[in-house]
């Protein structure tokens, strides 16, 4: 019986102790502890994910459908060409297909343009 | 106005946004740990003041363990516990004799007088009877019976068994209510 009564006592003693405003801290302790917790975020803050730019370039080759998307641009432009010098006079004016392409006949870059020329006159 | 808005985020949430540079989780974590670990140094020390020293060290402690933090291993307020009452403990061994009855005077508040008085002699009375409690008994009270801490945290703030802690309580409880024994009838218990 004393037992119970004590424990009684004590259960409104622990009931009192959490109401008590003594145990409540000041608006001050808290300033200070915010204070604290604000000024170590400053002095050592952590490693943040880095924003990566991508460049003009990579911006153009993304646009584009990347680089398998180029790689498909550069063979178009080969077999263009190819496709060009193989059919001699066909598709290419004058002989410059079977200058190029051509085992028998001697071809000269100053055939098909003067300024690849010698000037031979100009050392005289 | 209620300290914490925010009482869905765990603490340890908050403690990895506020290692992230949040200031909101800052603020959170301010206003919701500090008081519960400013009550229990008050508790343990019987000094307001000895305890705003005690918390706020504390909460230094777990901001700049922040970064550290690993997530979902520990809870935040089982650490913070564990190092308010090694703060306690190092000040209670360095301040072993000092009277505890340097209590700050009471705040306005809205019961009435006679009441308040009878709970502030109420608290007075429990605080005094604490004090004269061992160290590790009076921790494990302060925690289970008035702080509202469960057994098995306790036993982990502590680094004890369960069973341990069961025993404390037992004896702090025993203890306390012979300390209170000669009160009773000045607080207002009269056994009927």
């Amino acid at each position: 019986m004393a037992e119970k009564f004590d424990d009684d006592m004590l259960d409104d003693l622990f009931a009192a102790a959490r109401n008590d405003s003594r145990a409540t801290p000041s608006p001050d302790l808290l300033a200070r502890v915010l204070s604290e917790a604000e000024g170590l975020q400053v002095a050592d803050p952590a490693p943040v994910a880095q924003v990566v730019r991508p460049s003009l370039w990579a911006a153009v080759v993304a646009a584009v459908g990347g680089w398998p998307a180029l790689g498909g641009v550069a063979m178009a432009g080969v077999a263009g060409v190819w496709i060009g010098v193989a059919s001699g006079t066909t598709l290419m004016a004058d002989t410059l297909g079977l200058d190029i392409y051509g085992e028998t006949a001697q071809s000269y870059l100053s055939d098909l343009d003067d300024t690849y020329a010698f000037d031979l006159t100009a050392e005289e | 106005m209620p300290y914490d808005q925010q009482e869905d985020t765990p603490d340890d949430a908050l403690l990895v946004l506020y290692a992230n540079g949040d200031g909101a989780a800052a603020r959170i974590l301010t206003l919701r740990l500090t008081p519960r670990i400013f009550a229990h140094a008050f508790r343990m020390l019987g000094d307001r003041a000895e305890a705003e020293d005690v918390a706020q060290e504390a909460m230094i402690r777990l901001f700049k363990q922040a970064p550290d933090w690993r997530q979902g291993e520990a809870k935040v307020t089982t650490w913070l516990y564990r190092v308010t009452a090694n703060l306690c403990t190092d000040r209670l061994r360095k301040s072993r004799g000092v009277a505890l009855d340097a209590i700050p005077e009471p705040e306005d508040g809205a019961k009435s007088a006679a009441q308040e008085m009878q709970d502030r002699a109420r608290a007075d009375a429990l605080q005094n009877a604490l004090a004269t409690l061992p160290d590790r008994q009076r921790q494990a009270v302060v925690l289970r019976h008035i702080d509202g801490q469960s057994n098995p945290e306790i036993a982990e703030i502590m680094e004890i068994s369960v069973e341990a802690v069961e025993s404390l309580t037992a004896r702090g409880k025993r203890a306390l209510a012979e300390a209170l024994a000669s009160q009773r009838d000045a607080l207002g218990y009269t056994d009927g």
